[in-house]
């Protein structure tokens, strides 16, 4: 009876224990990669808007379009990558 | 005082020039050959003779090679198999280039971004032709999400498509950055060393526990590209 209380409760704290011991360095790395793919997204879409502007002569529309779109892009990027390891509520919004 | 940027300098070695266009020889080509030449004599050495039952140097490049075939294995499946010399050179490439970079007076060039950048491009360009070959004109279907009403349609595909486009970028900024900020770090405080004087002790203490963790930080970086190229092939393989 005894052995067998110690089991379940050795059950119930291993399963309390191991989400939290191996989720811990996996966030940290998670908030790298999410931050890069945030950047990356701002970057070319403002990046692609300023290049519209020079080539087109549309003085700063494409600049302000741009930077819209690649900041929805890139909240985009961190939701997806979020996701896909497992930390987003919800699923995917269009990648099943 | 000298610069902690000081070591991210492009010297030219051997001055050569193509026309107009400037081919030199630079410390940043100099440490690419270097790394690919170790990389392949590492290979060379451990497979040498090989036996059944491996020794040291034999047993060390097997584990590296199934270390990279797992990965692949892990995030593609099988299809990703035949993609293994690709994977697998550009992880042992960066992973060299990021552990000669740890020697000192060596050049990291993998904090140089137009070197991270023409990787991530090669990428980029490996992992759409695939998804082209595979899938035909049924790839672009990735550009507009299934379900969305088609007068979404002009907002949801510009999105889609810079998202698509982001990717190169971020691939080769984590890599840079993480490099860069790494090396510029232990600098820093290496300068402040010397300016401390006697309180430089601390610095050194510092020191010598940032380059272990810039150990961590090659090997990590190495293996977070290669999981991403992973993840992008397996991407254009399995279209969801």
């Amino acid at each position: 009876m005894a052995k067998k209380s110690f089991k379940d409760r050795y059950e119930k704290v291993k399963k309390e224990l191991e989400p939290s011991k191996k989720k811990a360095p996996e966030f940290s790395h998670m908030a790298w990669r999410a931050s890069a793919d945030m950047l990356a997204g701002i970057i070319l879409g403002t990046g692609l808007g300023m290049a519209f502007d020079r080539y087109m002569g549309t003085a700063h529309w494409g600049l302000i379009i741009g930077f819209l779109m690649g900041s929805m892009a890139g909240m985009l990027n961190v939701y997806r990558s979020l996701c896909k390891a497992g930390y987003g509520f919800g699923s995917e919004p269009s990648r099943k | 005082m000298e610069s902690p940027l000081h070591q991210f300098e492009v010297k030219k070695l051997i001055p050569l020039y193509l026309g107009n266009v400037d081919v030199s020889f630079t410390n940043s080509a100099l440490f690419m050959m270097l790394a690919t030449l170790l990389a392949l004599a590492f290979f060379w050495a451990g497979t040498f003779r090989p036996t059944l039952v491996p020794k040291r140097l034999q047993s060390f490049v097997e584990l590296s090679y199934e270390f990279v075939a797992n990965l692949l294995e892990e995030n593609v499946g099988d299809k990703g198999r035949r993609y293994l010399p690709f994977v697998a050179s550009l992880f042992f490439f960066i992973l060299f280039g990021n552990l000669l970079g740890m020697l000192p007076y060596a050049f990291t060039f993998t904090s140089q971004l137009i070197l991270t950048f023409g990787l991530a491009a090669i990428v980029f360009i490996v992992v759409l032709l695939i998804g082209i070959f595979t899938h035909g004109f049924k790839f672009l279907k990735m550009f507009m999400p299934d379900g969305a009403p088609l007068l979404m349609a002009p907002i949801l595909i510009p999105i889609e498509m810079i998202s698509y486009l982001s990717r190169p970028v971020s691939l080769s900024v984590r890599l840079f950055a993480n490099l860069m900020a790494g090396h510029t770090m232990l600098k820093v405080f290496a300068l402040f060393t010397i300016s401390l004087g006697i309180f430089g002790l601390s610095t050194i203490i510092l020191n010598s526990v940032l380059i272990g963790f810039e150990f961590l930080v090659a090997f990590l970086q190495a293996y977070v590209f290669t999981v991403l190229t992973c993840l992008y092939l397996n991407d254009a393989i399995h279209l969801h």
